[in-house]
């Protein structure tokens, strides 16, 4: 047994020496056969491994396959020998690079990078890597890896160092591109954040701020002038809740407002109009309107994004225009009535003219009575009159006003209105502004407003009327429903009780009066309102409880200064002539025509204008046309009166009418037409024949 | 001829062997590969292969007085085998290995 050959000096059997012949004889017969391609010799400091030709071919074939550069150096940078990859690297052929200096191949400032690769250092032996640069024939660089390791080979042969070179074109090709694409994407970035800048100055431009609520996250992100519309303090992105956004709003509003904000995770909208309380002023409140859109991931709610904005102003501004609104509308009834009931007063008026004569002067009662109904037509006028101004259709005589010079002329009047105990004072203004206004409208308004004043005082006080100048910006303007430009604002302060917020919402209203019953008509502010709005102005009004009212009427100022008019009085004078009298209402036709004769002319009538011209057209003893404005049909008194002027150059115009302003303010008035305010008594329609007639003479 | 019958295997049935190589050479690669597919075939799930690589470990030579590479080494079970060469006939590497009987004309 092979096993005993160690125990001993027994010598082997003659089995052990036969199976190690065999053994021999195996190994010679496998040399033989060339299934062996090692051989070990055992040497005195221990086996060496031989192998025989071309045992080396696997390590070959990896290595001039690899796509890695193999390259085995002498320690001065000889080339040994180099892998085919290697070679191509540089483009050249192995054959002219084995022998020569590697150091050429490099570029110049590897040289030495090389030479300290080559050098090994303290740590030959160990692996060592550099980056380096190759020069290829045709003029392009590689960035290589390389990396050595010095050959182990006996002490006494040279040394030998084994290099791999890494191309790093690719990769440093791929770090470019990537270098790119990172660009590429922080350009988009930089784009994007300009788009995000844009839309913030396009949100402050429309005063609205931008909320973000992730509902996932449970943060919020508000932009700073959203902050500012809500009175929220800077406090950064972290620091937000979604609850904290509900804070701003008024407390007993805040329920709902969450409501409408868990709303919108279903309906995917949101759109209120709520009050926030200002951070500046306790006692004030914004109004903010909020908008936003749910956006879902997954079916579900993840973000609620949308935009704030303060929309007091805007809400300030739909209260006065509902307000105008109303007033336009309560003024378009009031103006229909009063026309209606002119005509009316116009019967009566007329008829009481021409039964006065048939009065027997003996009856004192009949007398009394008439008189009584007379009076009673006379304050149904001015009632009426005043129903006109305040449906901005009375007859405006607008000129040049120096308001000063006319508080100035009735200061006494005022005064003794005002009673003894409320004080009157008038400040020199700086200057002596015109407007353009009806002097006699304005007196009325002014003492309207003095008598109001002193009902509003009823202890005593101060009532104080000042003017002044202001300029309104169209913004301005568009506030209080008037052009841009200059106004003359004529100021009258009392120091009496003040009105609540509801009362001065109201008292332009017409009939509206918080006076005893009979004391007030209710009708006064409304005549205020409605000339200075006829005029072109506005009216601005500033009460408080106990700190009494200020009352800004706001006429158009002018340039142009007065030239003082003389009203001329004509008397009532006995007429003659033929009057053509011309009015739809038969009633009023017949007191007309009752009125004309009991002044002495003869009469002729037309129910309508077309009528009136086929008689002008056949009769040339026509004298006068005294005619309505309003009339049915397609020419109304002014087409008429304007027709007359144009062809008939003999014949005076007088017209009447219930409300003549908005007719006027159309193509205007023939200058030498006289007309005449219905209800109209026999005097003064006598006046205005004769002033037509002398026009026309 | 199969002779599995014959064949005695260790104490705990498993063969172990033990292959020597030099390095990657031709003939070393050739007889890994054709003692894995034999050991496969006629000892599968009985056999561990030890391979020692003479060019890492030279000294290991010594031991079982290896002179030529690759050469194979029956360890377990008793008594030890050796088969010289790259193992590419199956039948000398049977009978090398105690696992066929020894033909009287080889």
């Amino acid at each position: 047994m092979r096993a005993d050959e160690d125990t001993g000096d027994k010598l082997p059997s003659r089995e052990q020496l036969e199976e190690r012949l065999r053994e021999a004889e195996e190994t010679l017969d496998a040399i033989r056969r060339g299934e062996v391609d090692a051989v070990v010799v055992h040497h005195p400091d221990g086996e060496r491994i031989y192998t025989l030709e071309s045992a080396d071919r696997p390590y070959r074939v990896l290595v001039e396959h690899m796509q890695e550069g193999a390259v085995t150096l002498t320690s001065d940078g000889v080339i040994l020998y180099c892998n085919r990859r290697f070679a191509a690297l540089l483009g050249l052929t192995r054959e002219s690079m084995i022998g020569r200096s590697v150091i050429p191949y490099l570029e110049r400032a590897d040289a030495r990078v090389m030479t300290e690769l080559l050098s090994g250092g303290a740590d030959a032996g160990a692996g060592r890597a550099a980056e380096v640069t190759l020069h290829r024939t045709d003029g392009h660089a590689i960035p290589v890896t390389l990396s050595a390791v010095d050959l182990p080979f006996e002490a006494d042969l040279p040394r030998i160092i084994c290099i791999i070179a890494t191309d790093l074109t690719h990769a440093r090709q791929r770090s470019h591109e990537l270098a790119a694409t990172n660009e590429q994407l922080a350009a988009e970035m930089v784009e994007r954040r300009s788009a995000e800048d844009r839309l913030a100055v396009a949100l402050d431009a429309a005063g609205m701020g931008s909320w973000d609520i992730d509902l996932e996250q449970g943060s919020v992100t508000i932009s700073r002038q959203a902050e500012v519309i809500l009175g929220l303090a800077e406090a950064g992105s972290a620091a937000r809740t979604p609850d904290s956004l509900l804070h701003p709003f008024l407390a007993h509003e805040q329920a709902e407002v969450k409501a409408a904000f868990d709303l919108a995770m279903t309906t995917g909208v949101l759109d209120f109009e709520r009050r926030v309380r200002s951070p500046s002023e306790e006692s004030a409140r914004r109004w903010v309107h909020v908008i936003g859109r749910t956006y879902h991931r997954d079916g579900l709610p993840a973000r609620l994004v949308g935009v704030v904005a303060d929309v007091t102003e805007r809400r300030l501004m739909e209260t006065q225009l509902r307000q105008a609104q109303k007033m336009e509308a309560v003024g378009q009834l009031t103006g229909g009535i009063a026309h209606d009931f002119n005509n009316l007063l116009m019967v009566i008026g007329g008829s009481l003219d021409v039964l006065e004569s048939s009065i027997p002067g003996e009856n004192a009662r009949a007398q009394r009575f008439f008189a009584a109904a007379k009076s009673g037509v006379e304050r149904g006028a001015s009632l009426n009159q005043q129903l006109l101004a305040f449906s901005r259709r009375q007859d405006l005589q607008a000129q040049p006003v120096c308001v000063d010079d006319l508080l100035r002329a009735f200061a006494t009047l005022l005064s003794r209105a005002l009673g003894e105990t409320v004080s009157l004072e008038l400040p020199q203004p700086a200057q002596r502004w015109y407007c353009r206004s009806d002097p006699h409208q304005l007196e009325t308004a002014i003492l309207n407003l003095a008598i109001n004043a002193r009902d509003a005082m009823p202890h005593g006080g101060r009532l104080t009327i000042m003017t002044a100048l202001t300029t309104l910006t169209p913004r301005e303007a568009l506030a209080v429903d008037a052009e841009a430009g200059s106004y003359v604002v004529v100021r009258v302060r009392d120091s009496g009780t003040g009105m609540t917020p509801e009362t001065a919402a109201r008292i332009f209203d017409p009939f509206f009066t918080t006076k005893a019953m009979g004391k007030g008509t209710g009708l006064g502010l409304s005549q205020v309102y409605g000339f200075v709005r006829q005029s072109g102005g506005f009216v601005n009004v500033t009460s408080e409880m106990g700190q009494g009212t200020t009352i800004d009427l706001c006429l158009p100022y002018t340039d142009e200064v007065a030239a003082a008019s003389p009203v001329t009085q004509a008397p009532t004078a006995a007429g003659d002539g033929r009057v053509l009298v011309v009015d739809d209402d038969i009633n009023v036709r017949e007191v007309s025509v009752a009125m004309l004769s009991a002044l002495g002319y003869t009469t002729v009538e037309a129910g309508d204008a077309v009528e009136a011209l086929g008689i002008l057209a056949q009769r040339s003893d026509i004298h006068v046309i005294f005619s309505d404005v309003i009339m049915p049909g397609e020419i109304n008194g002014l087409d008429l009166a304007r027709y007359v002027r144009a062809n008939y150059a003999n014949v005076a115009v007088v017209l009447a009418s219930g409300y003549t302003a908005q007719q006027r303010d159309d193509k205007g008035t023939p200058s030498d037409v006289e007309l005449l305010r219905k209800p109209y008594s026999r005097a003064a329609l006598a006046a205005a024949l004769t002033r037509a007639r002398a026009a026309q003479a | 001829m199969t002779a599995v019958e014959d064949m005695q295997p260790g104490d705990d049935g498993q063969v172990h062997l033990r292959l020597y190589v030099a390095g990657q050479t031709p003939k070393s690669l050739a007889a890994i590969a054709n003692l894995k597919r034999l050991c496969e075939e006629h000892l599968s799930g009985r056999y561990s292969i030890e391979v020692v690589d003479l060019q890492v470990t030279p000294q290991l030579a010594a031991g079982d007085q290896i002179v030529a590479v690759p050469t194979l080494i029956r360890r377990l079970p008793p008594p030890l085998r050796r088969v010289i060469g790259d193992l590419s006939n199956a039948e000398r590497v049977l009978v090398g290995l105690d696992m066929i009987p020894r033909s009287s004309t080889p």
